[in-house]
């Protein structure tokens, strides 16, 4: 074990640039919507100009540099036999001490800025909120790894048989144990034209960019009728036309966004490895911001696999590991405390559960939910509509037909979702382990230990109750999964089977 | 967590006729005080409508006639009214029971459901009670898993006593089996 001496230490001088420059990411954004208000603000307002504009950003930023500064002159760290404790704050000080079996994760980061510096962000991950985590903005790679490797003792000297412990430099060569997974570029551009983020790209920029777009596009046409090549009169009188090239317009734009996704995944996910050690997992990724994360074998409660729409096409699937602790919602909000591994090819998935489960398991058969969720759902949501449309009919002056119809085109929309739906909701189970697919278009599998259950809810409804079904609700440490309409019988014996299991087995939640 | 468990022990599967069937507990129904309870605690929402309507009753220079006031505020007391009929009647419905390895609730009249929670994923167990559960001698027990913020499971209408006992129970089961956990010492 190398030593490690115990005295409160300030992080080096160099490391102030990088908690400038991480502060004010970190500023931009947590406010990022305020951002947006005042861009848009500052783009419709017509007094105030770039003058304005330049001195309000140099105030942000000299004012971000002084909290740094102070931020860094504040901060204090000490590792311990057993622990690491943290002081900081600005105003009032803060003691964080987080002792090194309650550690999780223990996570690197090195930003492209923190590269010449050699200096690494590590982070330590305990099960629970975000807030009591404890990170160390910028200390030497050598003594972070050094750090890791004292807290990975303390789990080996927990855990019993000593681990081999690889040392080095995490921006330098690294000696290369054999990986369980690597994605090439071409996966990572697929997953990253198959992932979901540009949609969500698209709704935070979306308002802000149409203002831009909408002017531009009513430029581009004035300057496209005076010019002469496309005659405007023609398209308006050819509405089929017009509506096709809209149509052309916007795949046009979409495939660009998803390009765009792909080349940003390939950039944060760059050379992606998934290592298996004794008792943890480790990925290692990224090109500007190389990181590494670790994930106890112990700790891994859950595994998810998810394949959105487009990622069915692609033959795409990126994977999840769940530990205890982490909120859902959180999770969903920062995906960076999530274990993933991203861009699985189709002939590869299940090696990479085999891989995460610890051995293979023969997966039983599909058993798919009962027919009466889907003609349930079917009746209830078509009664609706016709009715919707029915008065809309009626209440319409001169009986016009279309938008009756377009509510009867959109129920039949919605009815073949809910069918995709019904298809896709199946479990399988061997009385041990237990998976449960769901989705529509795109499909996510979520495979679990049954001891692994916190608890069991099994609801009925009246309708339920007339035909012998029920839905049930499996609560699980990293949150709940749900399978409705299951015939009552076999819910109660799911129930039974899953009581019977977490309550056979001599581990707790945590 | 696989590879532990197959290293800890063995454990031959179960028929699912052999398996504890949840379905065969005998439910416990909640304390008898619980009903007036539900009725008092909803009624008490329509204090205030009533003091309102009786000030503005007996302020002379209110233009609405003393009736129309009165009605008024009955109209809206009538769906608070429908509130208390419908809590009394899903205390009917509500129930709990212990066995020895879960504690199992049942609930709701319309969507009713049933949930189970293990004794051995309980991390933390609370009884409360507000000022009207006091003065009829109620008590809600909480009980919370690792990972939620919030409690997973709240049994209300319960007995002061029965809290107070069950609480202590749970207590005592989940410090025994972390003293196991300590001595086996795998996590």
């Amino acid at each position: 074990m190398t030593e490690i001496e115990s005295t409160w230490k300030a992080l080096p001088v160099s490391a102030v640039g990088a908690l400038y420059i991480n502060g004010i990411q970190r500023f931009v954004r947590e406010n990022l919507f305020v951002f947006f208000g005042a861009g848009t603000g500052f783009a419709v307002s017509e007094s105030l100009g770039w003058r304005e504009f330049g001195l309000g950003a140099g105030l942000v930023l000299l004012v971000g540099l002084l909290v740094a500064m102070i931020y860094h002159r504040r901060f204090r760290y000490c590792v311990d036999e057993d622990s690491v404790r943290v002081r900081k704050g600005l105003f009032e000080q803060q003691e964080l001490k987080v002792r090194f079996e309650r550690v999780q994760n223990v996570g690197f980061s090195q930003p492209i800025y923190l590269r010449p510096l050699g200096l690494v962000r590590v982070t330590l991950e305990t099960p629970g909120a975000s807030q009591t985590e404890v990170s160390l903005p910028g200390i030497a790679s050598t003594e972070a790894t050094v750090l890791r490797d004292t807290i990975s003792g303390a789990a080996g000297r927990e855990n019993g048989p000593e681990r081999p412990v690889d040392s080095g430099d995490l921006a330098q060569a690294h000696p290369q144990p054999s990986a369980a997974f690597s994605t090439s570029a071409a996966d990572l551009f697929k997953y990253g034209m198959a992932s979901n983020q540009i949609w969500i790209l698209l709704a935070i920029f979306g308002a802000p960019a149409s203002n831009w777009v909408e002017s531009r596009v009513s430029t581009w046409v004035d300057q496209l009728s005076a010019s002469g090549i496309v005659d405007m009169e023609m398209l308006s009188s050819a509405p089929i036309v017009l509506a096709l090239l809209v149509v052309v317009l916007i795949l046009s734009l979409s495939l660009v966004l998803m390009a765009l996704s792909g080349v940003l995944a390939i950039v944060r996910f760059s050379g992606y490895r998934l290592i298996r050690e004794t008792d943890r997992f480790k990925s290692r990724f990224g090109l500007l911001d190389v990181r590494e994360k670790s994930l106890k074998l112990a700790k891994l409660h859950g595994i998810e696999t998810v394949q959105t729409g487009i990622g069915r096409m692609l033959g795409q699937w990126h994977a999840i590991g769940h530990q205890a602790g982490a909120v859902q919602l959180e999770q969903a909000m920062n995906d960076d405390r999530r274990f993933l591994i991203p861009g699985i090819g189709d002939a590869r998935l299940e090696s990479v559960v085999d891989t995460l489960r610890g051995r293979s398991w023969d997966v039983p058969a599909w058993s798919g939910i009962h027919p009466r969720f889907r003609s349930m759902l079917w009746g209830r949501i078509s009664l609706v509509l016709a009715v919707a449309a029915l008065l809309l009919w009626f209440s319409l002056p001169g009986r016009v037909v279309w938008p009756p119809l377009a509510i009867l085109g959109i129920n039949i929309l919605i009815l073949a979702l809910i069918h995709l739906r019904w298809r896709r909701w199946a479990y399988a189970s061997d009385g041990r382990r237990m998976r449960i697919r769901s989705g529509s278009i795109g499909q996510k599998i979520v495979e679990f230990d049954l001891a692994s259950c916190q608890q069991v809810e099994i609801t009925t409804s009246p309708y339920q109750r007339r035909h012998m079904l029920a839905s049930l609700a499996i609560r699980l440490p990293h949150g709940e999964q749900a399978i409705p309409y299951l015939p009552r019988a076999i819910a109660d014996e799911i129930a039974n089977r899953l009581l019977y299991r977490a309550e056979s087995s001599a581990k707790h939640g945590l | 967590m696989n590879q532990h468990e197959e290293m800890e022990f063995s454990n031959p599967s179960v028929a699912a006729e052999n398996l504890p069937d949840y379905c065969n507990v005998g439910f416990e129904s909640l304390a008898p005080t619980f009903r007036r309870y539900t009725l008092v605690s909803t009624l008490a929402f329509a204090v205030p409508v009533v003091a309102a309507a009786l000030v503005l009753w007996a302020l002379p220079f209110i233009p609405l006639a003393g009736w129309k006031i009165l009605l008024i505020a009955t109209a809206l007391s009538i769906p608070l009214l429908l509130v208390g009929i419908f809590r009394w009647i899903d205390a009917g419905y509500r129930g709990w029971a212990l066995r020895r390895h879960d504690i199992i609730a049942r609930s709701g009249v319309v969507w009713r459901s049933v949930t189970a929670l293990p004794v051995a994923r309980i991390q933390h167990v609370e009884t409360t009670h507000g000022p009207l559960e006091r003065a009829n001698g109620l008590a809600r027990l909480k009980l919370y898993t690792a990972g939620g913020l919030t409690a997973d499971l709240v049994v209300i209408g319960l007995d002061r006593d029965v809290a107070d006992q069950l609480r202590e129970y749970l207590v005592e089961q989940i410090r025994k089996r972390d003293a196991d956990d300590s001595q086996t010492s795998d996590d």
